[in-house]
């Protein structure tokens, strides 16, 4: 590397600079172009970010931009941790924290990435705090997610490397711990089993149900379980069924998405690989796509209710 | 004259022409590409940027080359530099945006940095308002549909 001597003389500077700053301080107010107005809103926290979008209908559009929104993303996972945008969606979980008897609400704006976020504690002063500390970049894939013992989970893809894991959001601390997600399949549903984290992969052609437990938090090691043809020779599903949940007595609860006529829910016990069925008495026109639980006590769906024990 | 004492003229929009080193001069990327381009007259016109905040561009790539140059105690030398930029930003809002406009124009990364971040932090807090006044920006907004905005973002504005 060459080296230089230093030249210029600082004095000198510093005088011719006096000499002009009384003609200075008279000019206006600089016009700062776009892409220089973006670098600045970039390095802004969220809050302020969404608050500056009243400044005018420009700055508006361009805090929503995708580009500013890549810029941000950037500057986040290079640098001081900042920001996460999405003014447009909001995911919302809704966990419980039994020790201190609190219901929170998480609420993750963007549809893309979060880091900042923000949580509603249910009670006399509601309001929503943002908080931005340790939060891993990361975006929520869907799902309903999942709250047990304080701990809410739910599915998502880090930022940086683009990789599946399951969040968990300890409701009390409100800190966040990623978990690997199990190999295999993709498409898999996660839940609660006696316990433990489960996930599940259904297939309703093959029959085939593939059941993932969490051996321990922290070691992210996974138990994986196959169970073939666990509906046997019956024929009661003429109709393809889906996997709605686990009970809390750990058994896996399979039905069709539609009742156009009395029905049957079907309960899987992986643990003595035994099926049972349960007659439902058919409810009109309801759409069960996104009746995930019927299955947990306390969980009063209404239409989960008209079940007959056979 | 060898070169490392090789001085370089930035002449400013006035004409005033500030004699630095080379290695100064270099901090400029424009100008270290001028150079590489053969371009190596010994004087260069910064025609956009004025003589007081060409002065103030100087002092800082001057600062940057000299503790760059200075070798071992590196950890102190960068906290000296942090201090540095601490002082050297700390400037009123206009003066800040015409360094900003001047280290963009002139590509030097680290001024435009530490520049952008500064406006970023003394903005952070500010009410909407205050934003339009420093940005010089008009409200296009009608009080009806900026009222909605600030509903739907409500939460932006609680402290």
């Amino acid at each position: 590397m060459r080296v230089f001597r230093k030249k210029v003389s600082l004095r000198w500077i510093n005088k011719r600079r006096r000499e002009r700053s009384s003609r200075h301080d008279k000019s206006q107010t600089k016009h700062i172009p776009l892409d220089l107005t973006m670098e600045i809103l970039s390095r802004l926290p969220v809050k302020s970010i969404v608050r500056f979008g009243c400044v005018s209908k420009l700055w508006s559009t361009l805090t929503r931009h995708q580009s500013f929104i890549n810029l941000f993303a950037s500057r986040s996972s290079s640098g001081q941790p900042r920001l996460l945008v999405t003014f447009s969606t909001c995911y919302k979980k809704y966990g419980y924290d039994p020790l201190e008897g609190k219901h929170k609400v998480l609420c993750i704006v963007d549809k893309e990435y979060s880091e900042e976020l923000q949580v509603l504690t249910l009670g006399a002063q509601e309001s929503w705090r943002v908080i931005t500390k340790g939060i891993p970049m990361h975006f929520p894939t869907g799902g309903l997610g999942r709250c047990f013992n304080g701990i809410l989970y739910y599915e998502a893809r880090l930022l940086g490397d683009g990789k599946n894991i399951i969040m968990s959001f300890d409701v009390k601390s409100e800190s966040f711990s990623p978990i690997k997600y199990p190999e295999g399949p993709s498409h898999l549903m996660l839940d609660i089993i006696q316990g433990r984290l489960a996930m599940v992969a259904f297939c309703s052609f093959s029959n085939i149900v593939d059941l993932y437990i969490l051996k321990d938090e922290d070691g992210h090691e996974w138990t994986h379980q196959r169970f073939l043809n666990i509906f046997g020779k019956s024929k009661l599903w003429l109709e393809p069924v889906y996997f709605k949940g686990i009970t809390d007595d750990g058994e896996l609860v399979f039905a069709p998405n539609t009742f156009p006529e009395p029905y049957y829910i079907i309960y899987f016990d992986p643990k003595k690989n035994s099926t049972r069925e349960a007659l439902f008495q058919g409810v009109k026109d309801v759409d069960m796509r996104f009746l995930h639980i019927p299955c947990k006590r306390g969980w009063g769906t209404g239409a989960g209710e008209p079940i007959d024990a056979p | 004259m060898s070169e490392s004492n090789k001085k370089i003229s930035l002449i400013s929009s006035e004409g005033e022409a500030f004699e630095v080193s080379e290695a100064v001069a270099r901090e400029f990327e424009i100008v270290a590409h001028m150079l590489e381009d053969g371009c190596s007259g010994s004087s260069i016109p910064i025609t956009t940027v004025d003589s007081n905040i060409l002065g103030k561009v100087i002092e800082y790539c001057t600062k940057h080359v000299e503790v760059g140059n200075v070798e071992g105690n590196s950890e102190k030398a960068e906290k000296d530099l942090e201090e540095f930029d601490k002082r050297f930003i700390a400037v009123e809002m206009n003066t800040l945006f015409s360094l900003i406009l001047a280290a963009n124009y002139l590509n030097v990364k680290g001024l435009l940095n530490i520049g952008c971040q500064k406006v970023a932090d003394t903005i952070k807090d500010m009410k909407p308002e205050e934003v339009r006044s420093i940005f010089n920006i008009e409200n296009d907004y009608t009080p009806a549909e900026e009222e909605v905005v600030r509903k739907e973002n409500e939460w932006a504005f609680q402290p």
